[in-house]
């Protein structure tokens, strides 16, 4: 047991002496580069959600009006003014 | 990067990771984090991944990680603490997705080398492989422990786990590899 526990320093300051290499030359940049990406893409689809829930409000909102006028013949704007 | 104010006199890192999360893009603050912490991301994804060009992917996905999840640190730890524990779990969902495809490519090699590793490899080439039988966060705990010189308190913020189950889980680890490799550092 004894034996064990002292070859574990041995084996484990090994780690330590293993050299760390300089980080690489152009890190910031490709660390900005791939940051300037994911927002991008992040945004993008933002907008394609939130536009895409804006495009279809829209488009039901149109077609409702569209479905009242075949059936009463008067447009919703028409019945707002009345009232 | 451009540096628009000088890192010197900017506040303290939790200081400036509020500001960075004001930013609407990697701004001056974020800039200023990275340059504080590119060291240590660094040399932690290093440590964890072993070869340069798994450490540099990892070190940058670390910072984008930081970038996008910056509106989520609550300042209930130490800022580096939580930079520190984002770079050791992006290394280890890398180290997973890039074991399984090694683990096929090694195993299609393996047919081609000879049976038996000359015992002149010892244990410092052996060194690597001891590790590699230990869970992968275990792995990670003796690699900062042993080759960063972690304290447990800072494992055990890392790892969100107790100060007793670090030492616990690195005690185990020790114990693990010493029986496996027993004292001569070849797998018995």
């Amino acid at each position: 047991m004894n034996t064990e526990h002292d070859m574990d320093p041995d084996w484990f300051q090994q780690l330590a002496e293993v050299d760390v290499p300089p980080v690489p030359a152009h890190f910031d940049h490709e660390v900005r580069r791939r940051v300037n990406n994911a927002l991008l893409a992040v945004q993008l689809i933002e907008l394609a959600t939130k536009g895409f829930l804006y495009a279809c409000g829209e488009f039901s909102r149109a077609l409702v009006d569209l479905l009242t006028f075949s059936v009463s013949g008067k447009f919703s704007s028409d019945r707002r003014k009345r009232h | 990067m451009d540096t628009l104010l000088d890192v010197s006199e900017l506040p303290n890192d939790e200081q400036l990771a509020t500001e960075a999360a004001r930013e609407g893009s990697d701004g001056p603050a974020f800039t200023a984090l990275v340059e504080r912490f590119r060291d240590r991301v660094w040399r932690i994804c290093f440590r964890l991944l072993g070869q340069e060009d798994d450490a540099q992917d990892a070190a940058q996905e670390v910072f984008v990680r930081l970038f996008m999840q910056r509106a989520s640190f609550r300042g209930d730890s130490k800022y580096a603490t939580w930079v520190h524990a984002v770079a050791v779990r992006t290394c280890l969902s890398l180290r997973r997705s890039r074991g399984r495809r090694r683990h096929y490519e090694s195993a299609a090699g393996a047919e081609k080398r000879p049976a038996q590793q000359p015992a002149s490899a010892g244990l410092q080439l052996d060194l690597a492989s001891m590790l590699e039988t230990l869970d992968e966060e275990d792995r990670a705990m003796v690699i900062l422990k042993y080759a960063e010189g972690y304290s447990f308190e800072e494992l055990a913020s890392i790892f969100g786990l107790s100060i007793s189950a670090c030492k616990m889980r690195v005690s185990r680890a020790r114990e693990k590899v010493q029986r496996k490799f027993g004292g001569s550092g070849e797998q018995s």
